[in-house]
């Protein structure tokens, strides 16, 4: 697509900014299809209600499928990181970062089973898990280098449809090779028990050893819990906090290096405008590879965590996540690094949350998904945080 | 001395080799005969990637003198020529097969020759790398000409060896040449007279075709039209040859004049269809001595090569001073001559599944719906700009709609269940109606779904829009899939036994009932679909909505400032893309029996994508060749199934990286005469 380049000329005196004068009107009777997408809304609420009241939707299934919901959401949410970061940068959609995420996910399976063949998972099992984190977060990296290197930089110039074309050409590419070089059979994690903390929880994990009987503390990985918070019964398994902790510090780290550091200030200034960045002497390039780096890390570690509890690893493991992940990146405002945090988590929980207690099947989970996204975008068509791109994109 | 670049590019070629090694390419290929003397694709695989790798090194030198460039060849080659062998020493020590399952053993393969020892074998493979190396170290060193007809002829060899399974039974050699004999007759004496306009050129080429006709005719005596003559084809005989001698006589002239017809045209035609009539012809030749010969032996290969490199040689030379008068022709004039050499291919289209056979006229109707959709989904994104993923859905649409009306159902049984009726009732119960009156309903249905799902969308631009619709595509599937709804749709075995359209003119004449069987029935529906949304969408092209359509795409502000109503030019976009592609879905239905909702998957919708941004953006011409090459092309070689997406994939890479404007780009809008002289006259005053 052609986009145009002629920078808004200031007008003289000042700006005029049209306010509406009674957010009511301006969203319901002038706008029929919000009014549509209000009377829509009001319509699911009811049933909501309608479902709570009667009792046929009870708190506990709400409490395990937002624990849930989160898990999956932080899932979401590091892979649509990675879509953000580019999209703010490049304005393009890095169709390939799906398989970014798959990547890692795989690359760590051949790790942490030779980690296993080495016993070294059963006997250091903290370190054996990062070292697999850290090898998805490697093999993401290398790939999303490669193919920023081979599949975008010649085509940065090019009209914005071209990269897309190439990024899905890599997509599917990507996903062929893995079948074809590991195998069309699926691969399965290992089952890990990951012990931590038998002071803070010294009933759990009992066995007689030698007679004695040692407590090994909370199983973080494999571990199911039952549960008696505030009075609900509740199945809690350890694996979905961590991922969601995980995750959190993760896009802590993220936000500080954005915000804190040099290449952090040089990515938003590319981001703002790239031929100004390159004037004042940011090099555009480094910039946009780091940017690569940072989202494929984040995906990379998504994966092995995603692989940790999921345990089944296909190639196409990185489709679906990788779609839900963009629609989370434009539910909470392209280009915007909190949005997809926010976005991807409320997609997580609304995706679980909402077939029960809207009483629908669970068949219709991903109709619940992108029926939200339209509902979200005709009442804010930039995502619910706004995108942050400078005005001369947008 | 060996560059820099030249290690560079061995590197890169050795790491993609090693990536296709070890899922087990070498292995797999070796089963597939290119040359009927042991030449195997991987064999072929193989030389392509060594000699490759040889002229990319020796390409990139500046102007290199022959020593430098061979050995840079060769260095190239043996940097590959290497990491293969170092591979083959890994697999002889370490077992691969828990991590790359698939490798074959490569010791004896085709990497090291087929030699079984370890020595001899690294000693072959280096060897050949070296010698491939400087092979193609020096084809930069040949003229460009040189170049060209050397690969085409050995390409066009490689590729009629991969595909003479399917391809040998098309055409005999009696009817190619008669074909080829034909063109040149009627070539020649429309070149040979001098400036009659296009139309009298036509009327001079068919006349040489039917005193070929004639001639061939006698030749062949009186018994040349009997079954078993000229032009019966391999397939099935066409309708009319069936009937009585007299029709068939007829018929049979009529395809020598056309033949005769498009040879004339083409001496004032433009490069492109003078040219591709041309290598047409020589491809015919070739297809008929592959069916002399059985298969591809060496003859035939030597042939075929010899045959396309003489083509490429001397049908450029020709093509260029037509070029040039075609050029300075009148502009109504041009566009006679693309209307009639139109005309032509549509006559060439219309009996070629005679001879194709039904596999490959199967393969065609496939091509010919993506071709359809493309052209819907190329007034969507390419004329309007807005960038939709899931088109798919509208294609959907099309064929459950078409189950729908054409089947027993809910819709048509008046609420009733068909389960519950017995096959007597279904006839009292059910209205059921002909494709003929469902269709139109059914593209109806679609124009109006894209407007339903035109208006949420209206206000969200470029990627937004996107993912919304991409959302659209996954809602409409998962929703026809739903349990739930089994009772009007099916739910995951979709609707079944959809009839096949039936042409019933029976009130005219009692004979004329034909049912649209098969392939070749459903080519001709497919057909005259491409010809009516080709000439929509074309003319569209040049209306006032056409160029609102582009003036939104340019820049939306702008255009609404100039006055054009965005709401409605949007949504009458999606509308006429969602109409083409419910049409398409209409003939998908009826084409497979039946709607199933797992073959309306996201990949059609970025099929569909593709194709039309492979092409060129905007270009319908470029959305048939897309079509060809992106769902042809992968259809055709089934048989290599396993790396047919992985090959898509890489595909769509490449043709973006070496051509990101899309093979067949649209022509800039030519301005007309009044406004190039104003604009040229402002030039001159300012």
């Amino acid at each position: 697509m052609t986009t145009t380049d002629a920078t808004p000329v200031a007008p003289l005196g000042r700006r005029f900014i049209y306010k509406p004068r009674n957010w009511f009107l301006e969203n319901t009777i002038r706008s029929p299809l919000r009014l549509v997408g209000l009377i829509f809304v009001v319509f699911i609420a009811y049933v909501a209600l309608n479902n709570i009241v009667t009792g046929s939707y009870r708190i506990d299934q709400f409490a395990r499928q937002t624990i849930f919901g989160l898990a999956q959401g932080s899932v979401y949410a590091l892979i649509a990181l990675g879509y953000t970061l580019v999209y703010g940068i490049l304005l393009m959609i890095n169709f390939a970062h799906g398989e970014v995420f798959m990547s890692g996910a795989y690359i760590g399976f051949f790790v942490i089973t030779a980690l296993q063949n080495s016993g070294f998972l059963y006997t250091n099992t903290g370190i054996a898990l990062l070292i697999t984190v850290f090898s998805g977060v490697l093999a993401s990296v290398t790939i999303a280098v490669a193919l920023e290197r081979i599949a975008y930089r010649p085509l940065r110039n090019a009209p914005r449809l071209v990269p897309l074309i190439t990024a899905i050409g890599a997509s599917i590419a990507l996903q062929q090779l893995f079948l074809r070089l590991f195998g069309v059979s699926t691969r399965r994690y290992p089952d890990v028990n990951f012990y931590v903390l038998p002071q803070l929880f010294p009933n759990l994990e009992c066995h007689e050893v030698d007679g004695a009987e040692i407590c090994r503390g909370l199983d973080l990985i494999s571990g199911r819990y039952d549960v008696n918070v505030l009075g609900i019964n509740l199945r809690i398994l350890p694996i979905h906090f961590l991922v969601f902790f995980v995750a959190l510090v993760m896009m802590a780290a993220l936000w500080f290096y954005i915000q804190r550091t040099k290449m952090g200030k040089a990515m938003r200034a590319v981001a703002e405008d790239k031929s100004t960045a390159a004037l004042m002497g940011v090099n555009v390039d480094r910039v946009i590879v780091t940017t690569f780096v940072l989202g494929a890390a984040l995906a990379g570690a998504g994966g092995v965590l995603y692989a940790l509890y999921n345990q089944q690893v296909t190639p196409f493991i990185g489709f679906i996540p990788g779609i839900k992940a963009f629609t989370a990146a434009v539910l909470g405002g392209i280009g915007n690094i909190p949005g997809a945090m926010f976005g991807g988590l409320f997609l997580g929980v609304v995706e679980s949350v909402a077939p029960s207690m809207l009483g629908l099947s669970n068949q219709l989970k991903d109709v619940i998904a992108f029926s939200m996204l339209v509902l979200i975008l005709i009442f804010r068509p930039t995502g619910i945080l706004g995108e942050v791109l400078s005005h001369k994109k947008a | 001395m060996i560059a820099r670049d030249t290690l560079r590019y061995g590197l890169y070629v050795a790491i993609g080799t090693l990536l296709l090694t070890l899922t087990g390419m070498f292995g797999t290929f070796a089963g597939r005969i290119v040359i009927d003397t042991g030449l195997t694709l991987s064999t072929v695989l193989l030389v392509l990637i060594l000699a490759g790798t040889g002229f990319l090194a020796a390409q990139h030198l500046n102007r290199p003198s022959a020593g430098a460039a061979l050995l840079n060849g060769m260095a190239g080659s043996l940097v590959v020529g290497v990491a293969l062998a170092l591979l083959v020493v890994l697999q002889t020590n370490v077992s691969l097969s828990f991590v790359f399952p698939d490798v074959n053993q490569l010791l004896g393969s085709t990497v090291t020759l087929g030699q079984t020892d370890l020595g001899s074998g690294l000693l072959s493979l280096l060897g050949a790398s070296a010698g491939l190396g400087l092979i193609g170290g020096a084809l930069p060193l040949l003229p460009r000409e040189a170049r060209g007809i050397l690969l085409l002829g050995l390409g066009m060899t490689v590729v009629i060896g991969l595909l003479q399974s399917q391809i040998r039974n098309i055409f005999t050699l009696p009817d190619a040449l008669a074909v080829a004999l034909t063109i040149v007759a009627g070539y020649l004496v429309a070149f040979l007279s001098r400036r009659p306009s296009s139309v009298l050129r036509a009327v001079i080429g068919a006349l040489a075709g039917l005193v070929v006709a004639v001639l061939l005719a006698v030749a062949a005596n009186s018994g040349g039209l009997e079954p078993g003559g000229i032009l019966r084809g391999t397939g099935a005989m066409p309708v009319l040859l069936n009937q009585d001698p007299a029709n068939r006589l007829v018929a049979y002239g009529l395809i020598f004049a056309v033949i005769g017809a498009l040879g004339g045209v083409i001496t004032v035609a433009s490069r492109a269809i003078h040219n591709g009539v041309l290598y047409f012809g020589v491809s015919l030749i070739i297809l008929g001595i592959l069916n002399a010969q059985g298969g591809m032996s060496l003859t035939t290969a030597v042939l075929s090569f010899i045959l396309m490199a003489a083509g490429a040689w001397i049908i450029p030379r020709l093509g260029s001073p037509i070029q040039a008068r075609y050029e300075a022709l009148p502009r109504f004039e041009r566009q006679r001559v693309q209307w009639l050499s139109m005309l032509g291919v549509l006559a060439v289209l219309v009996v070629a599944p005679f001879f194709l056979g039904q596999y490959i006229t199967d393969v065609l109707n496939l091509v010919g719906l993506y071709i359809i959709m493309g052209i819907g989904l190329n007034i969507v994104v390419g004329f309007a700009g807005l960038l939709d993923l899931g088109y798919v859905a509208f294609f959907a649409i099309g064929a459950y709609s078409i189950g729908l009306l054409t089947t027993p159902s809910l819709l048509t049984c008046g609420g009733v269940p068909a389960s519950q009726l017995t096959p007597e009732t279904v006839g009292e119960v059910c209205r059921v109606l002909t494709f003929w009156e469902a269709w139109p309903l059914s593209i109806a249905l679609g124009a109006v779904f894209g407007i339903l799902l035109g208006i949420p969308v209206l206000r969200l631009r470029g990627d937004y829009l996107a993912i919304v619709t991409l959302g659209f595509g996954e809602i409409i599937r998962l929703i026809v899939k739903f349990d739930d709804f089994k009772p009007l749709f099916g739910a995951a075995q979709g609707i079944p036994n959809i009839p096949r359209p039936v042409i019933d003119l029976t009130a005219i004449n009692p004979a004329w009932r034909v049912e649209l069987t098969g392939a070749t029935g459903i080519y001709y529906l497919i057909l005259a679909g491409i010809v009516v949304t080709a000439i929509i969408g074309m003319r569209l092209a040049s209306t006032r909505l056409g160029r609102a359509w582009r003036a939104m795409r340019a820049d939306e502000d702008v255009a609404q400032a100039m006055g054009i109503n965005l709401t409605q030019t949007k949504l009458l976009a999606f509308s006429i893309g969602a109409a083409f592609a419910a049409m398409g879905g209409a003939i998908a239905g009826t084409r497979l029996y039946g709607a199933y909702p797992d073959s309306y998957t996201l990949l059609v919708s970025i099929n569909v994508l593709s194709l039309v941004i492979i092409g060129g953006l905007g270009s319908i011409p470029g959305v048939i060749i897309g079509s060809l090459v992106l769902i042809g092309l992968p259809e055709v070689l089934r048989e290599l199934e396993s790396y047919r997406l992985l090959a898509f994939g890489v595909l769509l890479v490449v043709a973006m990286l070496l051509k990101p404007e899309g093979l067949i780009p649209p022509m800039p809008r030519q301005l007309s005469e009044q406004a190039a002289e104003i604009r040229s006259r402002g030039s001159v005053t300012s």
